[in-house]
């Protein structure tokens, strides 16, 4: 099951995995439908079966047709918010570069059908997070988890979440990562530069190419546990269309994180099964990293992965003791009347993130 | 449905009207209204319309004899219209 899903997800690539000439019996269909919609492969399930890969009976090509106009109806809304956000944003003076979704939807795959996407993810400069909360608020959104400290979004957040009233979730980014990538990289480079891509009649700034793929690593590789396989697919998206690889690489030496772009690259290879060895993969597969910036990826694929650890692990990517003693106060002991989970039971987190680093 | 007679002026698509290909066929929607699934004659005039087109334009780029065409064509366009997707160019 995993490697017709993995199958999907490397579809138009040259894959080792083997296309399905047969339909497969309709449980399992089912469980491969409901995974593809948890996974957002819709798009790339239907490009499956339009090119042959994955058979299907009738009914099952009717289910997968109804699932990707489901998908398509919903990304037409979430465009239809990024252009009002984007718009408001414009209208402020905030400065703002559309992530993940959207972008690489248009500027990254030949085909946009292929690529469906559940939110929307805006980056924008730390100095004006503050702000561009304000417009979301005055624009009904709800934040789903508060600032825990004042100061604390501006300085070491990677972001935060708002549910508009139509339902759509806008994550708002001041970083690319939880913990201690995202804190030791420099937000201001996501701002140096950009590229343009076009939904209805308006223009839309996104992250430039370079930056775009070691976000995308970073989003495959430390996103979750298990590496989901729509991420993985970017990154070989990204890879495999990399003219030239210095400017990347030089962008992942300057955050310090080189072992996790070698790592999402090797990942998104061997979970694709892909055949073709661009440069990216072969630096990948020679890239060996040392121990400190191996045991810094290993937190992030812990089956204890907690927030508060990769908060705590994050500390020495901190510069200058009050500020550190400024971010610890702040994981640790937020403030008591608007968090979400109890004060006792966050540092309770906290103490057993700390009590597994110890361990290691 | 009964639709508005249309002119012979050009149209163009809603500038926050937008569009998507999917298996079983181009979802457009616009803002405020209500999600639309397009025939595949439907899908076709909406392409030809990625700019400013009137009815001769639009008839005279599809691949069918011109008498035939134009009556479906200023159907679609009608209701693109009626589904707030096109502006007069």
């Amino acid at each position: 099951m995993n490697d017709t899903l993995a199958m999907v997800a490397a579809t138009g690539l040259q894959t080792m995995l083997r296309p399905h000439s047969k339909p497969l019996d309709d449980a399992a269909f089912m469980d491969v439908r409901r995974r593809a919609v948890d996974h957002r492969l819709v798009g790339l399930v239907a490009a499956a079966i339009a090119s042959g890969s994955l058979a299907v009976t009738p009914r099952q090509r009717d289910l997968a047709v109804a699932d990707h106009i489901a998908a398509a109806t919903w990304v037409l809304q979430l465009d239809q918010t990024l252009l009002d956000i984007t718009h408001l944003f414009s209208t402020e003076g905030i400065p703002f570069r559309v992530l993940k979704g959207a972008a690489v939807a248009h500027l990254d795959y030949p085909d946009l059908a292929d690529r469906c996407y559940g939110d929307v993810d805006i980056a924008v400069p730390a100095a004006d997070f503050g702000r561009a909360g304000e417009v979301l608020r005055s624009h009904g959104g709800v934040r789903r988890f508060p600032e825990p400290r004042r100061g604390f979004d501006r300085a070491f957040s990677k972001g935060a979440c708002f549910t508009l009233p139509d339902a759509v979730e806008v994550d708002l980014h001041r970083t690319l990562a939880l913990g201690w990538f995202g804190l030791a990289l420099v937000s201001d480079d996501l701002f140096a530069g950009s590229e343009e891509f076009t939904v209805g009649d308006h223009r839309l700034s996104a992250l430039e190419q370079p930056t775009r793929l070691v976000h995308a690593c970073l989003h495959a590789a430390l996103g979750d546990a298990e590496p989901k396989l729509l991420a993985l697919r970017d990154v070989a998206q990204m890879v495999l269309h990399c003219d030239d690889i210095e400017p990347s690489l030089r962008l992942a030496e300057r955050w310090r994180c080189e072992v996790v772009v070698a790592d999402a690259i090797v990942t998104s290879w061997a979970s694709l099964g892909l055949m073709e060895s661009p440069p990216l993969v072969i630096w990948a597969a020679g890239y060996r990293a040392d121990r400190r910036s191996a045991s810094r990826l290993a937190r992030y694929r812990s089956d204890r992965r907690l927030h508060a650890g990769l908060a705590l692990g994050g500390v020495s990517a901190v510069p200058g003791l009050l500020t550190k003693m400024r971010y610890l106060r702040a994981v640790l002991t937020p403030r008591r009347d608007d968090t979400r989970l109890p004060t006792r039971t966050r540092l309770r987190h906290g103490v057993q993130a700390g009590r597994a680093r110890l361990r290691r | 449905m009964k639709h508005a007679p249309i002119a012979g002026g050009a149209w163009r698509r809603h500038p926050r009207a937008l569009s998507r290909c999917t298996l079983g066929g181009t979802v457009v929607r616009a803002e405020h209204h209500d999600p639309v699934v397009l025939s595949p004659a439907g899908a076709t005039v909406w392409e030809l319309l990625a700019g400013p087109a009137s009815i001769d334009d639009i008839v005279s780029g599809l691949p069918v004899e011109e008498s035939a065409a134009r009556s479906d064509v200023q159907r679609i366009v009608a209701e693109l219209v009626e589904a707030g997707l096109l502006v007069e160019a």
